[in-house]
């Protein structure tokens, strides 16, 4: 590679570097976290969630299936789909988020979980 | 088209769809939509070695045919995969004609960024504005990816023994002139 190349890199990879650790550690944690939920970009669901909370909340999706969320310790996950609404689990790899702005998406199914 | 070009086509889009159903078998990703992009190594090939409607044929053959394979044919993963490759193919091609010096590990690393950045233009009238978050863990997944790839472009077209597909006649106005 050239030498502006190698400089055009560095550069896409420092913003990039810079939004990812303000993404992590600029927000403050706060007490009351809200939990928002969207399916074809509507809102399904916008509450607090506190962190003794531990229940299951039922989405009712458009094809029919039920998705569940898992609220526990102020965290949030939501169980495997069906294989023939989402064949590549990548929803539920993601595992627990717990912290404001991070967010959980399943593209097959439009849905988007998120903290504020 | 001749039955050269088709034939050319048919095998490279065969192998890109392939390559592209093996790595996303292989591969979890950590992010979503993050992957290596081995495919990329056939457009990158084929805009160093062939002329501009083979590119786009490939591109358009080996979207649909890895997205057949997986199961997700028309599904909004295919429309992300598919934009992603159109624009990042195009962009590849203009950058490597507009500027004759461009390396190809850079042209590899730009063409995985656009790849991303088109996703997630598409990915808005899906879902909405949530998937920017995923967006610089993306870039940061898209240069070392990008640079595999293009170590292995390079190597693969040093390597090829077929020789430049006419390359004075290699113009995409030609292409849309028919």
């Amino acid at each position: 590679m050239r030498k502006n190349e190698v400089i055009i890199i560095m550069t896409i990879i420092a913003i990039c570097l810079t939004t990812v650790l303000l993404m992590k550690y600029g927000a403050t944690a706060p007490e009351k976290k809200v939990l928002k939920v969207t399916i074809n970009k509507e809102i399904v669901l916008e509450r607090q969630i506190t962190s003794t909370e531990n229940t299951n909340v039922d989405l009712f999706l458009p094809s029919g299936h039920t998705a569940t969320l898992v609220i526990n310790d102020g965290r949030v996950r939501i169980l495997t789909l069906p294989e023939e609404i989402c064949p590549r689990g990548i929803c539920s790899h993601t595992g627990w988020i717990k912290s404001p702005g991070e967010i959980i998406v399943c593209l097959p199914n439009r849905i988007v979980i998120s903290l504020h | 088209m001749n039955t050269k070009d088709i034939s050319i086509i048919a095998m490279l889009s065969v192998l890109a769809a392939l390559t592209g159903y093996i790595e996303s078998l292989l591969l979890v990703p950590i992010v979503p939509g993050a992957k290596l992009g081995f495919a990329n190594i056939i457009s990158i090939y084929a805009i160093y070695k062939l002329a501009f409607r083979h590119l786009i044929a490939i591109i358009l053959v080996r979207t649909m045919l890895t997205s057949i394979l997986l199961g997700t044919f028309l599904s909004v993963g295919y429309f992300l995969s598919f934009s992603g490759a159109v624009v990042s193919g195009l962009a590849m091609y203009l950058i490597y004609k507009k500027f004759a010096r461009v390396s190809l590990v850079f042209l590899s690393i730009i063409g995985a960024i656009l790849h991303n950045l088109a996703q997630m233009a598409v990915a808005y009238f899906f879902i909405g504005y949530a998937y920017v978050y995923f967006l610089p863990y993306l870039v940061l997944m898209a240069v070392p990816s990008g640079c595999i790839v293009g170590f292995i472009s390079q190597r693969i077209i040093q390597q090829s023994n077929m020789p430049a597909y006419e390359t004075q006649n290699d113009d995409a106005s030609k292409f849309f002139n028919g």
